[in-house]
């Protein structure tokens, strides 16, 4: 993988981030009623395609422009759990709802294939969270001779 | 959260502020796309749902045909019906079963090969009935509302002669058939109910499910000491999985009997078709 690719991942994260807030500001329908069919009532499920729409336009915003990208990277790691568990569970029904995510809608013949390849897209795309976090913020490397266990704080000393 | 958000070096904006521009652009947006693209969301929910019908309505199509079905002209075919028939969900007297098992018989020969003769047993026999032709009818027969009946048509015999090839079609050119070829005897639902609102016969204990339902033509027929709101007489509910002689054509069919207590016979009340099975025909 090229060294430089780290660079560039925040902003590619978040450009697919605005692509999937984009995607449900203009189709909000499949979302919306992919909650519905898991009886989800209207109003409700309205409006929480309108907070992850929301959400997802900030946190795109958020990686595009590298802003507190440690947040950033973490509130996306948050919201993608939350929609890998989401997936996960329409995974397991006989008949899901399409969840409407990333305009992939229809390209399945089956919403069961369509859940799982979009479980597989998430988790790579937590993966790729991971390794961008790693990138940007490696851990500090642990003294000679405690590689084993957590490297405990410094005690900090007014006469030190 | 407050040490995640904190300002790295030499950041020009204050970093709470930052956060709340772009969340507030990012709320704004949203709601301001949700203003304005109104109608084109309506549009595309109406359009998924149409979509999602097709989608649901292809499947059931497919699910109903595969079932295994029974031939009607099978020569045990009737008594292979009424051994699947679950007679321990009706609770029925000697008499009332002896009854429901006739007009079965009588049912299924007017299913299999609609005839006048035939429909006019299975809707008079034994039953003190009367004829008095539905508004419907009138319209399907051309006849003005509020006139009298012709005199060529006053006899049931001769009205349901002229009615029967009409509703039910007639000739290999025409798409509906007038007859089901084969049930399937695996999914034979029985059950006896107070009522025969659509939620009872749909929902209840012969639910088979259905796309949209068509009700068989009632030509007018009406039993002495059984009115059409007389909610005292006990109603048999029937529902199982026919084709026609198209074998794309298959779904659900239910239909109804009430008893007529001063005949001490089964009067046949309603019939009704999933329009995927393309059956039409007089009840």
């Amino acid at each position: 993988m090229p060294r430089s690719l780290h660079r560039w991942m925040p902003a590619a994260l978040g450009l697919l981030f605005l692509w999937a807030g984009l995607h449900k500001l203009l189709h909000p329908g499949t979302a919306t009623m992919g909650l519905e069919a898991l009886d989800v009532p209207h109003s409700l499920a309205s409006a929480l395609v309108a907070g992850v729409t929301a959400l997802e336009l900030y946190l795109g915003a958020l990686l595009l422009l590298r802003r507190d990208l440690r947040y950033a990277l973490w509130l996306a790691t948050g919201l993608m759990l939350v929609f890998t568990g989401y997936l996960w569970y329409l995974s397991t029904l006989a008949d899901p709802p399409s969840c409407g995510c990333l305009g992939l809608t229809g390209i399945f013949g089956n919403r069961r294939q369509e859940a799982l390849f979009s479980l597989l897209r998430n988790c790579l795309i937590l993966w790729a969270i991971k390794w961008t976090y790693d990138r940007h913020f490696p851990r500090p490397a642990a003294p000679p001779g405690d590689a084993a266990g957590p490297v405990a704080a410094p005690s900090q000393s007014p006469t030190a | 959260m407050m040490a995640l958000v904190q300002n790295p070096p030499g950041s020009p904006a204050p970093r709470l502020l930052v956060h709340g521009l772009l969340a507030l652009a990012a709320m704004g947006l949203t709601l301001a796309a949700r203003v304005v693209f109104q109608e084109r969301h309506r549009a595309e929910r109406r359009q998924i749902e149409d979509a999602g019908r097709v989608r649901r309505t292809a499947e059931l199509a497919a699910s109903w045909r595969q079932l295994p079905y029974t031939a009607l002209a099978e020569p045990d075919f009737t008594p292979r019906f009424l051994a699947a028939t679950n007679w321990a969900a009706l609770p029925l007297t000697p008499l009332q079963r002896e009854r429901l098992a006739e007009r079965l018989r009588l049912m299924l020969a007017h299913l299999a090969e609609p005839t006048p003769a035939g429909y006019l047993r299975l809707r008079t026999g034994g039953l003190t009935a009367r004829l008095e032709p539905t508004p419907a009818v009138r319209t399907l027969l051309g006849l003005p509302a509020g006139e009298p009946v012709p005199a060529e048509l006053a006899r049931p015999e001769a009205l349901v002669a002229r009615l029967l090839p009409q509703v039910a079609g007639t000739g290999p050119s025409n798409r509906l058939h007038t007859r089901l070829t084969a049930v399937c005897l695996d999914h034979l639902r029985v059950g006896l109910a107070a009522t025969n609102t659509p939620d009872a016969v749909f929902n209840g204990v012969t639910t088979l499910g259905f796309t949209m339902v068509q009700q068989a033509h009632d030509p007018g027929f009406r039993y002495a000491g059984l009115e059409e709101d007389d909610a005292a007489a006990p109603q048999v509910l029937v529902a199982f999985f026919a084709r026609t002689e198209d074998p794309a054509q298959a779904g659900p069919v239910y239909f109804s009997l009430r008893w007529a207590e001063a005949d001490g016979q089964w009067a046949p009340h309603n019939l009704f078709s999933d329009m995927l099975v393309g059956f039409t025909t007089l009840f």
